[in-house]
């Protein structure tokens, strides 16, 4: 019985709401006020239970043993002191102490904001261009690098400043040869696996086809044989993509210079978007033109911004249809036609009476 | 196989030939005297990746030297570097070489406040055999400071310097340029079109409590409009999201109606709470819009969901609407709904633009400033980055 209570207000209050597309009524009235009446009071009874009490009556009351003994309770003092300032308010004479309060919240924002800016400078300095070290070039410049270390570790000593400094150095260069060589071993090991991936494919299919041939073509063998070949024929297009993403971190390819490009057209972006927010120039010549681009970025990024929300906002009134339409049956009283047919028919005598009244005006 | 078990072999082998280099306790910066980090070179045997992943290193820490340690971490040798950890080391090529865990003070508990000494030892395993450490010791202590946030610090320091420059300079010579912005322009025309329609105007702080940079900025913006509304003796609504952006809206429109001479018209219920619950606002500031009927709205500050629903209601009721936000998720709606849009830092310059005041401009001309620094760093970073150069791009990284 309550669950059904349930529905009933639920799809009530959203035909409510929904009446606010017609114009400014008594049902959109009660909904609004119903809905900050609650929600003012549920804010208030979760401020009271989850920041007053655990926060400041467990502090201050005499059964509270248990707070003053943890050292640290004189913490709650200055919150409480500026928190209460707030409620000079009420008296006029001494309402500016609250300023206090506000002072010290604004300023705290303002503090945090600031480390933003640099967090934007650290995310877009980046390469423009991918440097992409092949083994072979890497392996000469270690082993050169072992035989300059050697050679000084003979001629001046091992435990020489300068026979260290080569070690240290021909390590490093080691390291990036090993690096590249495990990038080229991954290449390899990539191609191996997408090869193995579409002969299985490729037998697959064959396999499919054949039994295709021979038997009923809409048999559940022969769908079950096609599901398989396709199954397998996806597995070897993403491990053949998976080896071009190994190669394109071993070479310079496509996929590199694309992924340089959109770095490029980032640090552009972000250029040209600073420029526009410059107020204290005039925005002429040079400056215009980087502005004008600043723009276009904006523009690009909020109408791709405004697709996609539109999207979520489509999923969400499609949610509340659902549960309009799944209040139509007889289970739940039929909650949707009858409030909805008794809300449009109180709506159009109240439009008829609200029609007489201004005419005999 | 073979070459698994070779390096099986190979592993234990190297292992048992080594010992542990500069095994060491450190006190955890910037923190409450809580944790300490246990750091160590790297053995030999990790400079090949297969040989590292048959390392397991055990951590045990102590409260004294002859108590009972007790483990605290166990993970492979390919993990737990001090270059994972910039925050607490900085960055240089070394710290790849050494690894790094942080471990809690034994016998620390939140709020004590003494130093703790941390015993630590550390083992590291492979399948055949086993090397430990000796014991290294040090103390975990409280941090007044957190060196981390240095750069900050810096960044802080000199653009309050400029900011102070500026201001002052404003104030000899406060005919300083400031670029048009036309959401600014048509404000002035709406307070006038609401003046003679004899309408209200809609003022709405956004979604945020005080501590938000735009909340802050749209406050400011309600103290200028204040003052016109003041001066053309017009009627103006505030409904609030948040009951100490309520106060701080009272008070600076107090102040609008003192400075232009009027605060006999001041009227403490034009800012007036609402609810704090999003589209319970929403669905009374709609209410509001389409009783009341205003002749402008202005939308400041930082909004959500509710921006498009707010936006669209104050179209339909004929008003001339300028929004304002940083919010860029919600400026497309407000562009595609609004007459007059603030895009982001617009905002922020606002109250600069409309006041001319000089400590107000010279703090906008500040920010241009910082937004150069911003450039100058990207421009070197990037360069630098061509380069391999990273160097600068952590010493502005934020922590």
């Amino acid at each position: 019985m309550m669950a059904i209570l349930g529905v009933w207000v639920a799809v009530g209050l959203t035909l409510f709401m929904f009446s606010f597309l017609y114009k400014d009524n008594p049902f959109y009235k009660v909904g609004e006020n119903l809905y900050v009446g609650i929600t003012i009071g549920y804010s208030l009874v979760k401020l009271i239970f989850e920041t007053w009490i655990p926060n400041v009556w467990r502090v201050v009351h005499p059964e509270a043993g248990v707070w003053f003994e943890n050292h640290e309770w004189w913490l709650i003092l200055p919150p409480l002191f500026l928190g209460s300032l707030i409620l000079t308010r009420f008296v006029p004479k001494y309402a500016w102490l609250s300023r206090w309060t506000f002072a010290f919240v604004v300023g705290y924002g303002s503090g945090l904001a600031i480390p933003a800016v640099q967090k934007q400078a650290e995310a877009t300095a980046h390469p423009l261009v991918t440097h992409i070290e092949s083994f072979d070039s890497a392996d000469k410049a270690a082993t050169e690098a072992e035989k300059k270390a050697t050679d000084l570790a003979a001629s001046k000593g091992a435990g020489s400043d300068e026979a260290i400094k080569a070690r240290i150095d021909a390590d490093e260069y080691r390291e990036r040869a090993n690096a590249a060589k495990a990038r080229k071993d991954a290449v390899s090991a990539a191609g191996a696996r997408a090869d193995k991936a579409r002969a299985a494919a490729n037998d697959a299919r064959k396999q499919a086809d054949e039994m295709a041939k021979k038997g009923p073509a809409d048999s559940e063998e022969v769908h079950a044989a096609q599901k398989k070949a396709t199954l397998a024929e996806r597995a070897a297009i993403g491990a053949e993509m998976a080896t071009w993403t190994a190669y394109s971190k071993s070479e310079y390819s496509v996929l590199t210079a694309w992924g340089d490009f959109t770095t490029i057209v980032l640090f552009i972006g972000v250029f040209s978007v600073l420029f526009y927010f410059f107020f204290s120039i005039e925005h002429k010549g040079p400056v215009k033109v980087f502005s004008r681009l600043g723009i276009i970025f904006l523009m690009i990024y909020f109408g791709a911004s405004y697709g996609y929300t539109v999207m979520g906002r489509l999923s969400l009134l499609y949610g509340r249809l659902v549960i309009l339409r799944d209040a139509c049956y007889p289970s739940v009283g039929f909650a949707t036609p009858v409030l909805l047919v008794a809300m449009i028919t109180v709506l159009v005598v109240l439009h008829f009476q609200n029609k007489d009244k201004e005419e005999n005006a | 196989m073979i070459r698994v078990a070779a390096i099986f072999l190979l592993t234990a082998a190297a292992l048992r030939a080594q010992s542990f280099e500069k095994l060491e306790v450190l006190d955890a910066p910037g923190d409450a005297g809580g944790a300490a980090w246990v750091i160590w070179k790297r053995l030999p045997a990790e400079s090949d990746e297969e040989g590292a992943k048959r390392i397991t290193y055990v951590v045990s820490v102590a409260k004294d030297a002859t108590g009972d340690f007790e483990e605290v971490a166990r993970f492979p040798a390919t993990a737990k570097f001090m270059s994972d950890n910039t925050e607490a080391f900085g960055w240089s090529k070394k710290t790849a070489d050494w690894h790094a865990v942080k471990v809690d003070a034994p016998g620390y508990e939140d709020g004590s406040a003494a130093n703790f000494p941390v015993y630590a030892k550390v083992v590291a395993l492979s399948a055949e055999s086993e090397i430990a450490s000796g014991t290294a010791s040090g103390i975990a202590r409280p941090n007044w400071l957190t060196a981390s946030k240095f750069n900050v610090f810096v960044f802080i320091a000199l653009l309050g310097g400029v900011m102070m420059f500026l201001i002052a300079r404003a104030r000899r010579n406060s005919e300083i340029f400031v670029r048009r912005i036309p959401g600014l322009d048509a404000m002035e025309e709406a307070i006038g079109r609401a003046t003679e329609m004899g309408k209200p105007i809609l003022f709405l702080n956004g979604l945020n409590d005080m501590s938000s940079i735009s909340t802050i900025a749209s406050t400011a913006i309600l103290g200028q409009v204040a003052k016109r509304v003041a001066t053309y003796d017009t009627q103006i609504l505030v409904p609030c999201f948040d009951p100490v952006v309520m106060a701080v809206s009272q008070e600076v429109m107090r102040e609008g109606f003192i400075s232009a001479g009027r605060p006999d018209s001041y009227r403490p219920d034009s800012a007036f709470f609402v609810t704090s619950d999003q589209f319970g606002y929403v669905a009374a500031v709609d209410g509001i819009m389409m009783r009341e009927k205003p002749a402008a709205c202005f939308y400041m500050g930082y909004y959500y969901a509710e921006s498009l629903l707010l936006a669209e209601t104050g179209g339909t009721t004929g008003a001339i609407q300028i929004a304002g936000t940083d919010s860029v998720t919600q400026l497309p709606f407000f562009i595609a709904s609004c007459d007059y849009t603030l895009l982001g830092e617009e905002l922020y310059a606002a109250s600069a633009y409309l006041s001319r005041e000089p400590i107000q401009l010279g703090s906008l001309i500040a920010q241009d400033w910082g937004k150069l620094f911003v450039l100058a760093a990207i421009v070197i970073g990037t360069v630098l980055a061509l380069f391999h150069v990273q160097t600068f791009v952590h010493m502005v990284a934020t922590y």
